[in-house]
């Protein structure tokens, strides 16, 4: 049996979809986090489950929306699993009459239902399915209450026939039967409803008889037909929830609480601005400064070990550099940073499930709205704070063309959590006591250079009014610590996996490029080889943020293309050819290459390459979400310039500050 | 060049062309395969439109 997930957005598919498979999709507490089909068996069974993104109703507005629809319209599953949330399922309902419209067994799974008795609700259950005509299950996809149950309804086969329940006035089910006496296909009801409404994708069938109809019902009810079905859907849903929902004398609920505080005129912005600025103190500063130094010994440990252990067994001296300088040196400045990454990945995992986030979008919309974005960018800016990749495909969930490419555009500047080696690295050594408060202050100066942009793109290319953001926030909910772990792992193994793939890539071409001159030959001074050669012709590029022409710093800044990560990578093996250490605080080592850095241009620097082009991966995403070439170029090249432009004012201020 | 060395090398060759097979070649039309986001997708071109 093939099933479908069928839901609003955050109503908790995925959570379901894993509890019934077993599986670790990404979930969480926001809407939009599932934004393409997943697939999966259900435990236990042969039945195949597919999780769809979320949406509010079968009318396709958004492209997920339009995947959920084509799913259920043309793939016919064997049974959509409609799931409802409990607390709030007169808006939940909207979506259901229009799922029963089609030639489809539905079970009405009420998610939530755990939560019930917190906002002193009832549903009789009974009566809901009796008046739905549909099976009804209540549920709670976390904590797994009701899905055995679920399993078993459907394994049995114990599911009600759809018999199509009337649910407008007459005159337009008489319209709608006429309609569908002259179809002959599947889901006839549901199509002859959107053959009234005059939905494009049936333009093909449409007559001027229905023409004729529904000029009759829009002149009888002096309304838009759309509108009419709308209304006429809302009315039944309402009498619907009005028989099945009890609601008991209501006591204020701890979201009811907390939100007071959270989406508090006055305090919501600093306590997100704490909030941000704690993330960034634990996980670059408290964390940073107790397992860097330990992870770094080890990596040097290793590093001794090796190097003593190759020449041992007869290894040559550019084998022994080749694992030592190249391989342990790019990958170990890497992997310090996984402790501090955990921490960070830890953190925005519980503001995300906690359902904090979804009260910042909404707070945040009316000031993104002043700047021409909405709160629907929001999420593609939370969601790419983990990778900038899925952020940039987060924003198929905003409907406007221009916001979406806007969005698309500006997303990348928000620091991933690649750039975070970046950021531990220059702050932690030139910031010390400082280092949370300057890693916070780059989110912060990201925030902001996404405001000033959008403000800009705004006012000179994107000329159109911002889209509604319309968004349900949900219940503030402890995370599940099973979930919050596989997310950080995730998150974590990814990140090393980068570390153990691309970045020994490139360190290993570097370790090259260093050790050769242009002829061929091995161990010249790192200043005759190819890599400095190159990083020379290019140097004066970073002169107005660096003060100085280093080609060190120039060929790391250029490799961020490859990985963001590959710039600390880079200039670990660059700082142990030329200077021969090999621990990562030993970079800026005063008498080496990278020891004309100073606050203001390390500063600079991190903002550079937090702000331009992004990795090939997310220039990748951002050609297939922008679709053109010409379109990615344009914004390759903005990004970058505008990068370089702050790198340059964030190193003349600096330099004033010092000589203050 | 010593036995070790061509053994150092040839390794060294080996994991860099198995990295580049896989990067570059294996899932050239899914650069996101490995994503934490989408890493369970099933739907080949999940990242078009």
């Amino acid at each position: 049996m093939r099933i479908a997930l069928v839901g609003n957005q955050n109503s908790g598919k995925s959570t379901l979809f894993n509890t019934m498979t077993g599986d670790n999709q990404k979930i969480g507490n926001w809407p939009g986090v599932t934004i393409d089909r997943k697939e999966g068996t259900v435990k236990g069974t042969n039945h195949t489950i597919v999780d769809l993104p979320g949406i509010y109703s079968l009318s396709p507005y958004t492209s997920e929306e339009e995947i959920s629809r084509n799913f259920v319209f043309e793939e016919r599953p064997d049974l959509i699993i409609n799931i409802v949330d409990a607390t709030s399922i007169e808006r939940s309902l909207y979506l259901t009459t229009q799922l029963l419209e089609l030639d489809c067994k539905v079970i009405l799974a009420l998610n939530m239902s755990d939560l019930l008795e917190k906002k002193s609700l009832v549903i009789d259950e009974e009566k809901l399915s009796s008046l739905l005509h549909t099976s009804v299950v209540k549920i709670s996809a976390l904590k797994g209450s009701g899905i055995d149950e679920l399993i078993k309804l459907i394994d049995e086969g114990r599911i009600l026939d759809n018999p199509h329940k009337k649910i407008y006035q007459e005159d337009l089910e008489e319209a709608i039967e006429d309609i569908a006496k002259g179809l002959e296909m599947v889901h006839s009801r549901f199509v002859s409803v959107k053959l009234l409404e005059n939905d494009v994708k049936f333009a093909s069938l449409q007559s001027k008889d229905i023409e004729a109809k529904r000029h009759q019902l829009e002149q009888k009810y002096n309304s838009d037909i759309e509108e009419i079905i709308a209304n006429q859907r809302y009315e039944y849903v309402v009498e619907v929830k009005k028989q099945c929902v009890v609601k008991k004398e209501y006591k204020e609920t701890i979201t009811d609480k907390l939100d007071k505080v959270f989406l508090n005129k006055w305090a919501a912005l600093p306590i997100f601005v704490v909030i941000m600025f704690a993330i960034y103190f634990l996980a670059v500063g408290v964390v940073g400064s107790a397992t860097v130094d330990f992870v770094d010994g080890l990596v040097g440990k290793f590093s001794d070990f090796m190097s003593e252990w190759l020449a041992s067994v007869n290894a040559s001296p550019w084998a022994v550099s080749l694992v030592v300088d190249g391989i342990i040196a790019g990958v170990g400045a890497v992997l310090n940073f996984v402790p501090q990454l955990i921490i960070l990945f830890i953190c925005i995992c519980l503001l995300e499930t906690t359902g904090y986030m979804s009260r910042i979008a909404f707070f945040l919309d009316r000031l993104f709205k002043k700047f021409g974005l909405s709160g629907k960018s929001l999420i593609p800016f939370i969601v790419g704070s983990g990778c900038a990749v899925p952020g940039i495909m987060s924003t198929r969930t905003i409907e406007d063309e221009d916001e979406k490419r806007m969005t698309i555009m500006l997303a990348p500047f928000i620091p991933c959590s690649a750039k975070l080696p970046i950021i531990a690295l220059f702050a932690g050594f030139f910031f010390d006591r400082y280092n949370g408060l300057v890693s916070a202050s780059l989110y912060f100066l990201a925030v902001v250079t996404i405001l000033i942009s959008a403000l800009i793109m705004k006012k000179f290319f994107f000329k159109g009014d911002s889209s509604a953001f319309i968004s349900e926030l949900p219940e503030y909910k402890l995370p599940n610590l099973k979930y919050l772990l596989r997310d950080v792992w995730d998150k974590t193994f990814s990140f090393i996996k980068r570390a153990g793939t691309i970045i020994l890539l490139c360190s290993v071409i570097i370790w090259f490029t260093l050790s050769f001159s242009w002829k061929f030959q091995y161990g010249v001074d790192v200043e005759d080889s190819i890599l400095a050669s190159i990083g020379k012709c290019l140097s004066w590029i970073f002169y107005p943020m660096l003060g100085e022409l280093s080609w060190g710093a120039t060929v790391s800044a250029i490799q961020g293309l490859v990985a963001k990560e590959q710039v600390v990578s880079s200039m670990a093996v660059i700082a142990g050819l030329a200077d021969d250490v090999t621990e990562g605080a030993l970079i800026f080592s005063q008498t080496g290459i990278f020891g004309f850095f100073n606050p203001a241009s390390a500063y600079a620097f991190m903002v550079f390459n937090l702000f331009s082009a992004p990795c090939f991966g997310a220039i990748g995403a951002m050609r297939r979400e922008l679709g053109t070439t010409k379109k990615t170029l344009i914004a390759v090249a903005f990004q970058t310039g505008v990068a370089w432009i702050l790198g340059c004012i964030v190193f003349g201020i600096g330099s004033l500050i010092m000589l203050l | 060049m010593t036995l070790t060395d061509g053994i150092i090398l040839a390794i060294v060759v080996l994991i860099i062309g198995l990295i580049i097979y896989f990067r570059f070649f294996k899932n050239r039309k899914n650069p996101c395969a490995g994503c934490e986001y989408c890493k369970k997708c099933q739907k080949k071109d999940c990242h078009k439109k």
